[in-house]
């Protein structure tokens, strides 16, 4: 895992390369304030984190849900 | 304007072609504008510059050709799909075009920024503390100076061959190859929905993959393997 991040407003930018072919980037933004993520480049429908909504989990529940994998 | 965009980068990438296109240019004028200036006959000039215009043409062929060839990706669609009733992961989905070369050691880096009005980089007030951090999650950033740019995120089919191990004796699956016409997908993060403030947990993936590594297990395995042998 690289980082866990405070909620709030983060633009991803993506780089694509491989052996020969050109790089390629895209740009997204995760916006936990008004619960969705847009998709910039290449442009999309935004993606909702509240439809449907996700069921909010207590983080021992998490936990103990991780050591049961 | 699309369109506009489009024929930039189609002529940035064929630069490298330009030079041989002005020479062959050049030299074919000759045959109109020598015979005038100099009094050479067309056909002497015709057959003089003839090779010279074979070698660059086949020159520019053989570049066209082999960038006709190279491969090409492309990047279809992001997506996001619910892991289960509390989290959500997010992926960029990439495709190699059809009729190409084997698009190989595919790589997928992320540069997050935090966003207000303007875009900063992050800092450690963006990062959720070490103490509430789930007790599997190691992040790989450094608290002191934090950057994440051109940093790798795994992909969903990593090349097995190209595995190799890094930290703690884990698989690395950053590097793919993609076959034309195939695709994979580049996992960017997961969303975790919390009952308690701050009510989101956004862990963000690394070139070790996305599923949790039992590090301390293994240690406490090495632990009691190692008093076994002591004792």
């Amino acid at each position: 895992m690289r980082c866990v991040l405070e909620p709030g407003i983060y633009k991803f930018y993506l780089q694509l390369s491989a052996d020969k072919a050109y790089l390629i980037t895209g740009v997204m933004e995760v916006d936990t304030v008004k619960g969705e993520i847009r998709f910039l480049k290449p442009r999309q429908e935004p993606f909702s984190l509240s439809r449907p909504e996700l069921e909010p989990v207590d983080k021992s529940q998490l936990q103990r849900g991780i050591e049961a994998r | 304007m699309q369109v506009t965009s489009d024929f930039i980068t189609y002529v940035r990438r064929n630069i490298d072609i330009l030079p041989a296109f002005l020479l062959f240019s050049f030299v074919f004028s000759t045959l109109f504008w020598m015979p005038g200036v100099a009094g050479v006959s067309r056909d002497v000039l015709a057959i003089a510059i003839s090779p010279m215009l074979t070698a660059i043409g086949v020159f520019m062929a053989h570049r066209l050709n082999e960038k006709s060839r190279n491969p090409k990706l492309r990047l279809i669609r992001w997506g996001g799909h619910r892991l289960n009733k509390h989290s959500v992961r997010t992926f960029a989905e990439v495709e190699n075009a059809p009729g190409r070369e084997v698009a190989r050691d595919a790589r997928a880096t992320i540069t997050i920024k935090k966003k207000n009005r303007l875009e900063m980089p992050l800092e450690t007030a963006d990062l959720t503390k070490r103490e509430e951090l789930l007790i599997y999650d190691d992040p790989l950033v450094s608290y002191e100076s934090v950057r994440v740019e051109d940093q790798p995120i795994p992909w969903m089919i990593p090349e097995v061959p190209y595995q190799s191990k890094g930290l703690h004796n884990i698989a690395l699956k950053h590097i793919t190859n993609i076959g034309p016409g195939q695709r994979n997908r580049a996992t960017i993060l997961e969303i975790i929905r919390l009952k308690d403030k701050p009510h989101y947990y956004l862990r963000v993936f690394s070139e070790y993959g996305t599923e949790v590594v039992r590090r301390i297990k293994n240690n406490l395995l090495i632990l009691i393997l190692l008093e076994i042998s002591v004792g």
